[in-house]
């Protein structure tokens, strides 16, 4: 946690009691209602808050964006060093916006415009509000890009969007909304779509931008380890409304809110988990020296053939009541590496062994009847339920193809349903009627229902809110005891992983590059990009004490 | 359901489109009671204009144009029913084999929708019915063979998407059969924007029709609009209303359907409503 | 040099294409009543017999169908597109001589369809939902359901037979003889018609996908990136969502190229312009299918040059196309 710097005692941005409408049939009638926070200068102010609690809307409310008509400030003042930014015309408010406010967004891919140059888009700002020539602009783009360390800034001034990495992007759109020094810097969930390792270069890069300029921020995260990070002042929304207010040491050490409190613990702590080790036995799934290399090319005349490495020689056992996680950052394999146990890829070359029967060179009518042994649990709770089918069709279905009888079936589905903590009426509506972490659950019950011996989890609980991601994560760990089942679980989260994994496996570029204990791979790392993934981790100091 | 009329009634225009689609049809369907005598039956004084004997007038040889038009309605709304279907078809097979597929029968089946996609496809259209012979059945295969194209790649599109969706890969993980997938996990979830784009589809059927028949290139034996101004062209000087009313019919029918389509569009497809607000 | 190879590319990529449609010709011929020679020949026996057995030896039809299909790709690849036997000229010459004005007719109506098109595609989603986007959208509507060729005969009677105002046929007065800038004012004039008609249809194509485009890509977030920077609403639309609103509009003027030409058949029929289209209406009642066959490649050749064309203008426009 960093201290305030105290430049001037009167705030940056003042909000007072103000409430946004929402338009009528949205879930509910505000926004956001009777809001209030200030931040002062050189301060960063998280607002947390889980999906839907409308801290997005209050960013575009302060930018003056809001998508008018629909959703509109009904109430309240927002000051921006003593100015009415409410009462201003929209002439005045565009003015301020990029020159006394900035703002960044959580995807730099599709922030910045694919058909204008980098240097070009950071331009306008220049050309927009300040009378300089065309070559002192140049000069202070490309010295507000060395400000943000990106690499040959004269060549990145040429460059477009697509030709820079996640991370450079972001750069870039610092360097546009800090180019003018702005008092107040907004940024919603910046490091949200990045890998931890660039996350930690932004956060930290964030950090010392805001003491250089002495400028306020404004930082939108649902993510409590980047609060512990960054945050000077946490202001934490549920539904619209802001529930707490504090410093940060306040607000993550001693909570008052019970909402709040229960948000925090909820977060996954550092500390991995232990339990008595599993003694390898042979009747776990075994991964022996899998390789698969995708190709792309462009046909007969087409683009030069590349070749992309995912997944190199990969050796891995896992035992029944055992759960061991892959994690890696994306890119690095970790999801083909699923799709290759289970066989929705095809490997080069390598074995997965089931009850020593490779599984992965079954004949067709075999492999159908034995997919069954090794079940799936997706990522996306909005893709994983068909749509069209109601929720006990979808979990049927597995039980009905192993030749149970639709009583049984049905009877299979109402037990897993109560299992996964839905009542059996669920069965009878369709999965839009759910909420992410329920699809998610449904999603459980139906890899469940076919009884398999091993469940594979894809980064099973990393689109959900924290609060939900708990109750998931309780119920793998039940039901791995409840049905000795040998879990594989992949996961981008090292805190996740070490919540409920035994063992870990690191993963970079395709390879296991360590793999042990839970708890000894996170407390006592030796391979040096398994030390950086664990120091690149937001707010550790803090996760650690939990 | 009714939650589908609903939704579709809000759109006014949409509303408008399937009123007069409904007239259409009835004058389709009741052309026979109107009109019992052959369209082609030599009726009154050639070029008389519309009068209370002959509501829209005679044509060159004293055919009435009513009736024609009535009679017309039949072929044009057959036609463009059927060819549509067969072209859904047609297009639905070969996009989903390659949209389920992939690879190399993706790749193949794609070159050879492109290939098809590059002719210009009136004019092999019209080449097709030259070489066939003009007949209703020509007809509609030429009108099919130059439309699948366009379901192909539509469809194509959805199956992709669609197969690496996590609920199609369950089904895959749970040893469901192929054709259980295709047919009960993925077609569903792609018919809606076939249906609208079928429906749209109809429309374009309709003005291929009346272009081959306006050439001649129709059945000889079926009154059809494109024919009645093809035969009224030669007399657009003295009698303009031979070659007038058939075209505002075309041009109502057509109308009706693209507001139709549209109007199914934003019950069916509602991403893109939400964008339009 | 890149954008020189990457078109080279592409015009490889384009061969298998035009072979695939020679092989397609070839297919067509066979499927017509008699053989390709009493096809070639054109029916009535305006060919000498001589003529004829000559053909018919040169041709093989003796040898089996893969040997004919040699022979036949042979001559294409030497542009050899037989002779017809109505018009008593190789398919080839006659070709030729009618390009020149279905190419005018197609570039004027490109320009004109796709500028105006973009401009109210542009004009309706800037004023969305007022009566401007109203009126726009439901001319677009209505001239995207009209037949070209009946407003064609709609023109013929309101603008040439009522008004006395445009010509109704042709390219060019006839026994005028006009020379230098008069015979250029004089086609000017006579295209009028026929490229209003071919434009409507195209100009509502292009408002309506244009205005769609416009609105899809006001969603993106880059707009409110730009619109965060302070940037007055004028230079976000015209700079920003202008510019990527284009490119699916630039991809719809190389699909609709086959269209056109297609549409110039009806259009050119009915105001007498002496094109390809009018060639083949007139081929199509002489029944000589070959002569069709011929314009039936050239307009295919001329649909994949138009893609190279895009393909091309994409490389200037999009910074994404990779040219490696």
């Amino acid at each position: 946690m960093s201290t305030p710097t105290a430049h001037s005692t009167q705030p940056v941005l003042q909000i007072k009691d103000l409430s946004i409408s929402l338009p009528r049939g949205a879930d509910r009638p505000f926004a956001g209602q009777n809001i209030d926070m200030q931040i002062m200068p050189g301060d960063i102010l998280c607002v947390v808050g889980e999906s839907g609690s409308g801290k997005s809307m209050l960013t575009r409310a302060v930018l003056g964006l809001l998508p008018a008509p629909h959703v509109q400030v009904t109430s309240g003042k927002i000051e921006l060093d003593g100015i009415n930014l409410l009462s201003c015309t929209s002439a005045e408010m565009r003015e301020l916006r990029g020159d006394r406010i900035g703002m960044i967004f959580q995807e730099p891919m599709t922030a910045l415009n694919p058909l204008l140059t980098v240097g070009r888009q950071i331009d306008e700002v220049l050309e927009t509000h300040r009378d300089m020539t065309a070559s002192e602009r140049r000069e202070k783009v490309i010295a507000a890009l060395d400000e943000v360390q990106m690499p040959n800034p004269s060549e990145v001034y040429d460059a477009y969007p697509h030709q820079l990495s996640g991370g450079q992007r972001q750069r870039a759109m610092i360097a546009m909304a800090l180019i003018l020094s702005p008092g107040l810097l907004i940024a919603d969930e910046p490091t949200t779509a990045l890998d931890v390792t660039t996350q930690a270069q932004i956060l930290n890069l964030i950090n010392i931008l805001r003491k250089d300029h002495g400028t306020a921020v404004m930082f939108i995260t649902h993510d409590f380890g980047v609060v512990a990070e960054i945050a000077d002042h946490v202001v934490v929304m549920e539904k619209g409304l802001v529930v707490e207010t504090g410093t940060a040491r306040d607000v993550l050490d001693s909570p008052k809110h019970n909402y709040t409190r229960a948000l925090i613990a909820a977060v996954p702590g550092l500390t991995p988990h232990t339990r008595p080790s599993i003694k390898a036995k042979n009747e776990g799934l075994a991964i022996q020296a899998l390789y698969k290399t995708f190709t792309s090319s462009g046909g007969l005349l087409g683009k030069p053939i590349r070749k992309v490495e995912a997944v190199k020689n990969i050796n891995l056992n896992v035992q029944p009541g055992e759960i061991l996680g892959i994690v890696g950052e994306s890119g690095s394999g970790k999801s083909t590496l699923a799709r290759l146990i289970i066989r929705l890829i095809e490997p080069d070359s390598g074995e997965v062994i089931l009850e020593g029967e490779n599984f992965l060179t079954m004949n067709p009518l075999r492999l159908r009847n034995q997919r069954h042994r090794i079940q799936m649990i997706f990522q996306d709770p909005y893709s994983t339920l068909n749509p069209r089918h109601k929720v006990g069709r979808i979990i049927a279905e597995g039980p009905k193809l192993r030749g149970c009888s639709s009583a049984e079936a049905t009877e299979r589905t109402n037990r897993l349903l109560s299992l996964v903590g839905l009542g059996k009426e669920a069965a009878n509506r369709f999965p839009h009627e759910f909420s992410g972490g329920q699809r998610q659950r449904i999603g459980i019950a139906r890899a469940l229902a076919i009884e398999p011996d091993f469940l594979l989890a894809d980064e099973a609980v990393s689109a959900l809110d924290v609060s939900v991601q708990k109750q998931v994560l309780d119920l793998l760990l039940d039901i791995r005891d409840k049905f000795n089942l040998a879990i594989v679980f992949i996961t981008h989260d090292l805190c996740v992983a070490a919540q409920i994994c035994d063992r870990v496996a690191v993963m970079k570029s395709g390879e296991i590059v360590e793999h042990g204990l839970a708890s000894d791979v996170l407390n006592t790392p030796q391979h040096p990009y398994t030390k950086t993934l664990l120091s690149s981790l937001p707010g550790q100091a803090w996760l650690k004490t939990r | 359901m009714k939650n589908f009329w609903q939704q579709y009634s809000r759109n006014k225009s949409a509303v408008f489109g399937l009123v007069v689609l409904f007239a259409l049809v009835l004058l389709a369907a009741s052309a026979n009671l109107l009109f019992p005598s052959d369209p082609f039956k030599l009726l009154g004084a050639p070029m008389s204009p519309p009068s209370s004997e002959f509501l829209l007038g005679t044509d060159s040889l004293g055919r009435s144009v009513a009736s024609g038009i009535a009679h017309g309605a039949r072929t044009s709304l057959l036609i463009g029913l059927v060819a549509t279907s067969v072209a859904v078809l047609l297009g639905t097979v070969i996009g989903g084999l390659a949209g389920f597929h992939g690879g190399k029968v993706d790749n193949l089946l794609m070159r050879l929708t492109e290939l098809f996609q590059t002719i210009p496809s009136f004019i092999f259209a019209v080449l097709l019915v030259a070489i066939l012979s003009p007949s209703l059945k020509s007809v509609v295969i030429a009108i099919a063979v130059v439309s699948w194209p366009t379901v192909a790649r539509l469809v194509r599109a959805e199956f992709l998407s669609l197969r690496k969706r996590e609920f199609v890969q369950a089904s895959i993980t749970m040893g469901m059969p192929s054709w259980k997938i295709i047919f009960q996990q993925i077609l569903p979830n792609a018919l809606s924007p076939i249906i609208v784009s079928a429906s749209l589809m109809i429309a374009t059927a309709i003005l291929l029709e009346s272009g081959l028949s306006f050439l001649g290139l129709g059945d000889p034996n079926i009154m059809s609009w494109g024919f009645l101004i093809g035969a009224g062209r030669s007399i657009l000087r003295t009698a303009w209303w031979v070659c007038t009313f058939p075209g505002i019919a075309i041009l109502l029918t057509v109308m009706a359907i693209n507001l139709v389509g549209e109007g199914l569009n934003d019950v069916l497809n509602p991403r893109l409503r939400e964008k339009d607000q | 040099m890149n954008r020189l190879n990457y078109l080279l590319r592409r015009l490889l990529q384009a061969i298998p294409v035009l072979i695939a449609i020679v092989v397609l010709n070839f297919m067509l011929l066979q499927l017509a009543d008699g053989d390709a020679v009493d096809v070639i020949a054109g029916e009535a026996g305006s060919a000498t017999p001589e003529y004829i057995a000559q053909l018919r030896e040169s041709f093989g039809l003796d040898q089996p169908w893969y040997v004919q299909l040699g022979h036949y790709m042979v001559n294409m690849a030497q542009l050899d597109l037989g002779y017809s036997f109505r018009q008593d000229a190789p398919v080839l010459d006659l070709i030729m001589t009618r390009l020149g004005p279905t190419l005018l007719l197609m570039v004027s109506t490109l320009v004109l369809s796709a500028t105006f098109g973009c401009f109210l595609g542009l004009l309706a989603a800037v004023g969305l939902n007022t009566w401007r986007d109203n009126l726009i959208s439901i001319f677009a509507l209505v001239s995207y359901a009209t037949p070209l060729f009946w407003v064609a005969l709609m023109f013929i009677v309101v603008f040439s037979i009522h008004l006395h105002w445009l010509p109704t046929s042709g390219m060019e007065t006839i026994g005028a003889f006009y020379e230098g800038w008069d015979r250029v004012v004089d086609i000017a004039w006579h295209m009028i018609l026929p490229v209003t008609t071919l434009s409507l249809f195209y100009l509502a194509a292009y408002t309506r996908l244009m205005r769609a485009s416009m609105l899809e890509q006001r969603g993106m977030d880059y707009v409110m990136t730009a619109q965060a920077k302070g940037l007055p609403e004028r230079v976000v639309t015209y700079r920003h969502i202008l510019r990527n609103a284009l490119l699916p509009v630039i991809t719809l003027a190389g699909v609709q190229t086959g269209s056109m030409l297609g549409g110039s058949v009806l259009v050119e029929s009915v105001f007498g312009w002496p094109g390809l289209g009018m060639l083949a209406y007139d081929a199509l009642f002489s029944r000589d299918l070959n002569l069709l066959l011929g314009i039936f490649f050239t307009c295919a050749c001329l649909v994949v040059i138009m893609n190279l064309c895009v393909d091309l203008l994409y490389t200037f426009l999009d910074p994404r196309i990779d040219l490696q």
